[in-house]
């Protein structure tokens, strides 16, 4: 008898763990299908809203500038805060809002550099022109341009022709200038194969891999253009006292809405919200020709 | 011996034929143009892609430093010796010095001649309906802004600087530009039979002429007064106005041949070949391209609200 009871024992002992092993099977199984999903809504929140942050500074890069003055009197940052959307701002300018149903984003523009920012990056390739704004810049300043020549491979030997523009009186005046760069600099060592380079002057001055020039604003300024020659550059200019605006930064943040398929339950966290900035220039590349007097793209330029 | 006698007749006579060529070449070295206040730029690669006779001796040496040739063999003593790569500038006419001359061996450009068709379908600027089309430029006095017309009302309207006070008028009192695009429908040829200049007006005001067409300037275009060098200088150009064309036809801009002297506003450009063919002597240039800089101020500003260029550089920054 109390060899029967005790197989009995056994048997529940063995049962109950089985019943115990099973169920933390099952929990551990649960878990994982729970983990797993919450990552699939997560990823689906995430690509949501990175594609609607995507689409709204898309949607505004497509705007011509005159439109994008416009919207930046509405268009703020306050349309936005850390933690989200500001819902009476998003109401009151819904032209700042782009909707695709199950997300949206919030589009603010600014001007560009932004304020208390003095500098301006920016590249071009070889034998190209860029344009940099310079109305309202301090007469009696200097702009100073930093550049670094750059190709395929990295910093490399390139040449830069600086077209100053400017209007004194009714007059409209062009100064420029061929700069060579600062000669210690590492890249600055061969030109490139059947490039000849001289007659400008070098640069008098570094900051830290960057050849750079001082070009004086004088009368009302207008326009400096820059062409690289040999190779491509990279460009900082540095404004001292007002800054040009150069154009537009576009930030988009995009949000999953509360309730939505897939990602909507996470509304609120910072998987489901991911901005976009996008920096636009309102100067045109104009190309080169408008800096010379008489241009021919393939032809030829004879007199007889 | 004879034979020796004549054979060092001929050798004589043949090198004084030679000098003679030689001296008579640089007497009359006409015709030549010239640039002031810009550069020449051409793509092509030739050597001679450039091509301008330097009369650097001639008695108005005010343009000696003006010009450079790119494909001169044995450059000219006085010129500086970068004058290479389809590429030649002009220099300070009062004070020239190498500096001036800044830039050379650009070789081939990167980027290409505005889009004439987006110039076309930004030309969306509308002409009043009370405009006599062939009256673009005068009675009409429209505002600045882009215009599309036909060849032929751009030839009407170009003729028709023949009457009244024989200026352009373009309405507003503030600098601006009037930019006729030449509609892609018609085809011919832009006529410039007189010259194109302004009214007195408030304002700085000028007129960009876009065409897929060949552009001619009649002989009858110019000046055969000579003034002193510095009134040629400052005194207007026959041609106020910027000339684009993207036709390859050659010459794609054709200068009449003739005695007058010539001077226009620069940028001229051109796709094609350009064929300067006046002569006003071994002194003046026969063509004469003083550079005006408000026409890339203008356009600027212009195209920072219409986007006519469509390229502007963008960055994206991913937070």
């Amino acid at each position: 008898m109390n060899k029967l009871n005790q197989q009995a024992g056994q048997t529940l002992l063995i049962i109950i763990f089985a019943i115990t092993l099973g169920l933390v099977a099952l929990v551990g199984v649960s878990t994982r299908i729970v983990t797993s999903t919450r990552r699939v809504f997560i990823d689906n929140a995430y690509y949501k809203a990175q594609a609607v942050a995507e689409a709204g500074a898309e949607k505004f890069l497509l705007k011509s500038n005159a439109d994008l003055a416009t919207l930046k009197v509405g268009c703020t940052t306050s349309l936005y805060t850390g933690d989200g959307f500001n819902t009476t701002e998003l109401t009151a300018h819904p032209e700042c809002v782009v909707d695709l149903g199950e997300s949206r984003a919030a589009v603010a523009v600014e001007a560009y550099p932004s304020a208390g920012i003095n500098t301006y990056e920016v590249n071009s390739p070889a034998n190209s022109t860029i344009l940099i704004n310079l109305l309202n810049a301090t007469s009696g300043n200097d702009v100073r341009v930093c550049w670094q020549g750059v190709n395929s491979l990295g910093p490399a030997y390139a040449e830069i022709l600086s077209f100053y523009y400017s209007k004194d009186g009714s007059d409209y005046l062009l100064t420029q200038q061929k700069h060579e760069c600062k000669g210690s600099l590492s890249w600055c060592g061969s030109p490139p194969a059947g490039y000849s380079a001289n007659d400008g002057i070098e640069d008098a001055n570094v900051d830290g891999d960057y050849s750079c020039f001082d070009v004086r604003i004088t009368d009302t300024p207008q326009i400096l253009n820059l062409m690289s020659l040999g190779n491509g550059s990279s460009y900082k200019i540095t404004f001292t006292g007002a800054v040009s605006s150069q154009g537009y930064k576009i930030t988009s943040v995009g949000e999953v809405k509360s309730g939505a398929t897939g990602g909507g339950s996470l509304a609120g966290s910072t998987a489901t919200r991911k901005k976009v900035v996008v920096e636009k220039s309102s100067m045109p590349n104009l190309g080169s020709w408008f800096n010379f007097a008489v241009a021919s793209e393939s032809g030829k330029i004879v007199a007889e | 011996m004879g034979m020796r006698f004549l054979h060092g007749t001929l050798v004589f006579s043949l090198f004084l034929l030679l000098s003679l060529f030689n001296i008579a070449g640089s007497v009359y070295a006409a015709p030549w143009f010239t640039t002031y206040g810009g550069g020449v730029i051409s793509g092509n690669a030739d050597s001679d892609s450039i091509k301008s006779t330097q009369p650097y001796f001639a008695p108005l040496a005010v343009f000696k430093s003006a010009l450079i040739q790119p494909g001169m063999v044995t450059p000219n003593p006085t010129m500086p010796s970068f004058a290479y790569g389809g590429i030649i500038t002009s220099g300070s006419i009062t004070s020239p010095t190498d500096k001036d001359a800044f830039a050379k061996n650009i070789g081939v450009l990167g980027g290409s001649l505005p889009d004439y068709q987006r110039f076309a379908n930004k030309a969306t600027t509308v002409i009043p309906a009370n405009c006599d089309h062939n009256k673009l430029l005068t009675s009409c006095n429209l505002s600045p802004g882009i215009y599309k017309a036909s060849l032929a009302d751009i030839n009407s309207s170009l003729n028709n600087l023949n009457t009244g006070d024989k200026k352009y008028h373009i309405g507003g009192n503030k600098d601006g530009l009037l930019v006729l695009v030449q509609d892609p429908a018609s085809t011919g040829t832009v006529a410039i039979n007189y010259k194109v200049q302004p009214v007195s007006s408030a304002g700085y005001k000028r007129l960009v002429l876009i065409t897929n067409t060949k552009i001619n300037i009649s002989s009858t275009v110019g000046n055969t007064n000579f003034p002193t060098q510095a009134q040629y200088l400052s005194q207007n150009a026959d041609i106020q106005a910027m000339l684009i064309t993207t036709s390859t036809s050659d010459p794609a801009v054709e200068v009449a041949t003739g005695a007058n002297k010539l001077k226009i506003e620069g940028p001229i450009i051109s796709k094609g070949k350009m064929r300067f063919r006046r002569d006003a002597g071994t002194a003046w240039p026969g063509v004469f391209v003083q550079y005006n800089p408000f026409y890339i101020t203008e356009l600027a500003k212009l195209d920072a609200s219409l986007n006519i260029f469509g390229s502007s550089s963008v960055r994206w920054v991913y937070e």
